[in-house]
């Protein structure tokens, strides 16, 4: 694919901003020197300065610092499921929308079923069966969110799958798997691309709620989710505690969203030149 | 019969639609009976929703009739294992009304007309690159077109690309369903000699479908009229524009148009519309709409009578 076209500002934020979180999530000591999990009774909630550009919480540790440590979890815990769920949820709405009939009906059922049961619930299951960790939040979060790939990429196929360009394949003896992964897959990237981003956005913030209830990363361990759910607390005292990690879901969510904007036009042939 | 590449033997697609507890059925095509000879190229004619694109994509089995038979070459299509109906799909293709919509938007020229040698097992790049190549030559597009998209090419290269996807496996029978429909007057006139070239060139077998009498005219040997799943009429071209009996067959004719403004010429206007397939009308499903039609007409189906050798005319009142 040729790249020569000029770049749009949005595409370099988006991998500015995606660069940055990643090198964070690697390597968090290259950006601070101080330990995320050890307290300084010292200087508890104090406000930024020079010493603490963004501050320290409630238990006097850095917040900047924490931030960049918590990276990885966030991170991890966003992209994962949203990947986990995509690899699952994608080709169960491809079979289901294709196929149609007695089998789109009971899988569109059972994804009902997951979509109506409370994420908490799922949650605590989950957590209860596989231990307190970031794989099996990601789990959970998965379990929740795949469905919604499912739907959006069957109402594409359902459009898609009588379209002539689908029928041809056929008629020129395409196998099933072929129409599915390489015909109406690719036509479904926007769509796909939209709602990845989207519950990345919701995965970091569901982590936030889940550690609201102790089934989150766990303290000390630090993540922006659960720092945002801390920061609440001393919201009249401290308000500069909950801005770093507002910014930071807002940039990284922003940065998702336009890094899928980028995927769409890649792989949309009439977006070129 | 002389060399017949497909049969058709009662062939019967009914579409269930469900309405609350009942289920009725759009009988799209009815008991179709005809013959595709090698060689020719037959025309199925008639208004939209008459039923002839079901009847295409029947004859290639891309969906299956509800009753009755297609034959290729005396083999039975139904009967077929996958693996059996896999080699069928190289001798038969078929080409779309809609040129951009038959044509995956997301890949390159290239890819699109060697699908279906990939689909056919042939794995040599140098070898495909080479059919993809010939055939591009033949049906007249530039070799820079194989790396742009669908979207850059206007809809007359947008059929030509089409055509080569559909030549690329060597077929013996292609379905022209609507083929120049979507194109310019003066682009069908293109598509429509290429095509003809191509048919000896290739020693092709067509089915031509079009509700276009002038396109019908011009390329086929042989034509089918439909109304309503049935056919009306059949019989070489010359029969059916010279001597046209069946009166909806005789409509159609007079309403070609002649372009020359001081021909007067008596046109037989049809009263009405057609009527709705979920509840044809009984008898001769014409006779609601027929300027001639007789007291008897709507109490029994007509058989296709053979009028003259080789020409069939579902009316008993063609003579009259």
């Amino acid at each position: 694919m040729k790249l020569k076209k000029r770049v749009s500002v949005t595409t370099v934020f988006a991998f500015v901003v995606l660069g940055v979180v990643i090198l964070m999530a690697l390597f968090p000591q290259l950006f601070t020197s101080y330990d995320p999990t050890t307290p300084d009774y010292e200087s508890v909630l104090k406000g930024p300065s020079a010493a603490h550009w963004l501050g320290t919480d409630e238990v006097g540790r850095d917040i900047m610092c924490r931030l960049i440590y918590g990276t990885r979890n966030t991170m991890m815990v966003g992209l994962g499921s949203s990947l986990l769920a995509a690899l699952i949820g994608i080709p169960l709405g491809l079979i289901a929308g294709y196929f149609g009939g007695l089998l789109d009906n009971v899988i569109m059922r059972i994804l009902d079923a997951f979509l109506s049961f409370p994420a908490m619930l799922l949650a605590i299951l989950v957590i209860t069966i596989f231990g307190n960790s970031v794989p099996s939040l990601i789990l959970t979060i998965a379990t929740v969110n795949f469905p919604r790939f499912s739907r959006v990429v069957r109402s594409n196929v359902l459009s898609l799958k009588d379209r002539e360009f689908v029928e041809a394949n056929r008629a020129f003896g395409a196998k099933n798997s072929y129409i599915l992964f390489r015909t109406l897959l690719p036509n479904c990237v926007s769509a796909i691309t939209v709602q990845f981003s989207l519950l990345t956005a919701v995965a970091i913030l569901v982590e936030a709620g889940l550690s609201f209830i102790g089934l989150g990363i766990q303290p000390p361990d630090p993540a922006w989710g659960s720092m945002l759910q801390y920061s609440q607390n001393y919201l009249s005292q401290a308000s500069w505690y909950m801005i770093a990690p507002t910014v930071m879901i807002f940039l990284v969510v922003l940065a998702v969203n336009f890094f899928g904007d980028f995927l769409r036009d890649l792989f949309d042939p009439m977006k070129q030149r | 019969m002389t060399d017949a590449l497909i049969r058709v033997e009662h062939l019967k697609k009914y579409f269930p639609q469900k309405e609350g507890f009942q289920t009725n059925y759009v009988k799209a095509v009815d008991d179709l009976s005809f013959t595709i000879r090698k060689g020719e190229t037959f025309g199925l004619v008639g208004e939209s929703g008459c039923g002839k694109s079901t009847t295409g994509r029947l004859l290639l089995d891309l969906i299956h009739p509800t009753e009755g038979e297609v034959y290729f070459e005396g083999e039975k299509i139904s009967a077929m294992k996958p693996r059996e109906l896999m080699r069928l799909r190289r001798h038969m293709q078929i080409i779309f009304q809609d040129p951009f919509a038959s044509l995956n938007p997301k890949l390159k020229v290239r890819r699109i007309i060697e699908e279906p040698l990939r689909f056919h097992g042939i794995k040599n790049r140098k070898t495909r690159d080479e059919l993809v190549r010939d055939i591009l030559n033949v049906v007249g597009l530039p070799e820079a077109a194989l790396e742009r998209y669908p979207h850059e090419f206007s809809g007359g290269q947008q059929q030509r690309i089409g055509i080569a996807r559909a030549l690329i496996l060597r077929p013996d029978f292609i379905v022209c369903d609507e083929a120049v429909s979507a194109l310019d007057v003066s682009v069908q006139a293109q598509v429509l000699n290429l095509l003809s070239g191509l048919k000896d060139e290739f020693r092709l077998t067509y089915l031509f479908i079009s509700h276009n009498l002038s396109v019908i005219k011009h390329i086929c040997d042989r034509i089918a009229v439909m109304y309503l799943g049935k056919i009306v009429e059949i019989g070489d071209r010359e029969m059916i524009f010279k001597n046209p009996c069946h009166p909806y067959t005789k409509a159609l004719i007079s309403a070609i148009p002649i372009p020359d403004p001081d021909e007067r010429r008596s046109r037989i206007l049809l009263e009405g519309d057609i009527p709705s397939p979920l509840n044809p009308p009984s008898g001769c499903r014409f006779h609601t709409r027929c300027p001639s039609c007789k007291e008897d007409c709507g109490g029994h189906e007509p058989e296709l009578l053979e009028v003259e050798p080789g020409h069939f005319v579902a009316c008993p009142y063609w003579n009259a």
